[in-house]
């Protein structure tokens, strides 16, 4: 973090790749669509790019930047919702082929072979409410505790477990026994 | 230990999936999973949604593409041109520098010299050589010692008089400067040829010590082994490719994870000694002191392995089975319908016998009982 505020080239850039699986699963849990997750977290790099020097514990960086993330997830949240009915479900994972976070990087043969039973899961998870989602999103992806999802969320750890176990029962009614 | 119900099993379920539970709960579920089939169908089942999901979101998750697309929007926006990001760094004249410069070097020398002073196990003076700026392939000329202070992680080398071998670690940091040169950092990756030990010591910072995690390991060459960038006091974790490791933990808080990933396991440390070998596609583990949870990749099979279980295997086909003559465990989960390969250790156990302190309660921290030192002691095998 010293040689990133030190203005040492290719720090930042570093930071980025550390940080993208991270920030994503944070905004997509926030929001519940690859595409936008993906601005939402451009966004964020940008912010945290600029307010690094106000950032006083470089050991932080982490929460820091997870608080930067959630907050642009949930503006950009209240923005769809002010300009349009939210879509959710098929709408949004219609696109999801096509506008994933990876698709551009995925051959069109593989992405074609992609399971049927992803897709469903994806569209499961995506219709959780946002707050559930959330917490689905940051455990499967990022393996987070209990406490560093609260941590993030800005819920108790409680809450966390309950939530999980909302989304995982909600899934489960929704998916098809496997 | 007053076993478990099936409804109290299934309470806490999820919370053994996702490897919440303390080392005593983990125990209690495991072994009632053992007996009953009921539940034990449960876990698969949660298990294996938990699994779907993870594969899911991660196929479909952000990946490199999506870092060197927003890292070309940065530096087309003119944020990442080392000109402009210089420029946010203050600049001093130069007879400032220069006096600073002074000041630095007579500090360093003050420091270094109350270092070398405090230092333990010290055997030889040792040099370590950077082959130029962002090339951090650092060979070690000489048998070494180490020194310790709170707030870096330090490394310390040992390396046999007749060992031609240098050990060579790939390091995030430019350069390795006299003051810091056992430093080691997350995203580091340590390459360590036969007949060749590195000892490395995770130590918290400062304002951390009362809650991060302390600890000291050993990897025996032939050995790879890359810290994750991510790993923190807080929060390690590393990836075991090939070789042993031997390991001394202590963490003062619960949920300080210290997770040890292979090409074929996963461990997650509750607070233990353990030995861990990667070596002809399979991964075993012996644990000396405490408990050490032991999943499969896939995390669908995990096994509680404790100080009284017999070491425990994972190959590509899933957990293996206890040897016949082994002493099985308190606290054994369910396993995989594996391979009945036997699981019987290949080698005879040798490793530290160095007290680990429980949480909370008294007796020498891992720095005061010199944990890397311990990882040198010679024990006895374990009685069974």
């Amino acid at each position: 973090m010293e040689r990133v505020l030190a203005g040492e080239p290719g720090y930042f850039e570093e930071l980025v790749r550390r940080y993208t699986r991270f920030g994503g699963a944070i905004a997509y849990g926030v929001i519940g669509d690859f595409q936008q997750a993906e601005d939402v977290l451009q966004e964020a790099f940008f912010k945290a790019f600029r307010a690094l020097p106000t950032l006083r514990e470089h050991t932080k960086f982490k929460v820091w930047f997870a608080g930067i993330v959630r907050s642009q997830a949930l503006d950009a949240l209240r923005k769809r919702r002010s300009y349009r009915r939210r879509e959710v479900g098929g709408g949004d994972f219609e696109e999801l082929a096509s506008r994933s976070l990876v698709s551009s990087a995925i051959p069109e043969d593989e992405r074609q072979s992609l399971s049927e039973e992803r897709d469903e899961i994806l569209k499961a998870i995506a219709e959780l409410p946002d707050e559930d989602r959330l917490m689905i999103v940051l455990k499967a992806l990022e393996n987070l505790s209990y406490k560093e999802i609260a941590d993030v969320a800005g819920v108790t750890v409680a809450a966390v477990e309950s939530r999980l176990f909302r989304a995982r029962r909600a899934l489960r009614e929704k998916l098809p026994r496997r | 230990m007053e076993p478990l119900s099936c409804v109290e099993v299934e309470k806490s379920l999820w919370r053994y999936v996702d490897q919440e539970l303390s080392a005593a709960d983990l125990a209690a579920v495991s072994a009632h999973l053992e007996s009953c089939e009921a539940c034990r169908c449960l876990y698969y089942e949660q298990a294996q949604d938990a699994h779907s999901c993870r594969v899911a979101l991660t196929e479909a998750g952000p990946g490199p593409a999506v870092a060197a697309r927003i890292t070309s929007a940065m530096e087309k926006a003119g944020l990442l041109s080392p000109k402009e990001v210089r420029a946010r760094s203050p600049t001093w004249p130069v007879s400032v520098r220069i006096a600073a410069a002074l000041l630095c070097a007579t500090t360093v020398a003050i420091a270094g010299w109350l270092l070398v002073r405090d230092s333990w196990t010290v055997q030889n003076s040792f040099e370590l050589t950077s082959k130029g700026e962002g090339d951090s392939s650092l060979p070690v000329n000489e048998l070494l010692g180490g020194f310790h202070t709170d707030g870096v992680n330090q490394i310390v080398l040992w390396r046999p008089a007749e060992s031609k071998d240098a050990v060579s670690a790939k390091t995030n940091r430019q350069s390795w400067d006299p003051l810091h040169r056992g430093e080691w950092a997350a995203g580091d990756e340590f390459r360590v040829p036969e007949g060749v030990n590195l000892t490395l010591e995770l130590v918290p910072p400062e304002d951390e010590a009362e809650s991060g995690l302390r600890a000291a390991f050993r990897l025996t060459g032939p050995a790879e082994l890359s810290i994750e960038s991510s790993s923190t006091c807080a929060d390690f974790s590393a990836f075991l490719e090939a070789g042993r490791l031997a390991a001394v933990v202590e963490s003062r808080v619960s949920d300080a994870p210290f997770v040890v990933d292979t090409p074929q396991a996963k461990i997650r440390v509750v607070g233990t000694q353990f030995v861990l070998t990667v070596a002809d596609q399979r991964t075993s583990l012996r644990v000396d002191e405490g408990a050490v949870a032991f999943l499969t990749s896939d995390g669908l099979t995990q096994v509680l392995v404790t100080s009284e279980s017999a070491e425990r295997v994972i190959s590509a086909a899933g957990l293996l089975p206890l040897a016949a003559d082994s002493v099985v465990a308190e606290g054994v989960g369910p396993t995989s319908e594996a391979s009945p390969t036997s699981a019987a250790p290949d080698e005879p156990p040798a490793t530290s016998a160095l007290p680990v302190k429980p949480k909370d309660a008294a007796g020498p921290s891992l720095k005061e009982s010199r944990g890397a030192e311990a990882l040198d002691q010679p024990v006895q095998p374990r009685v069974k």
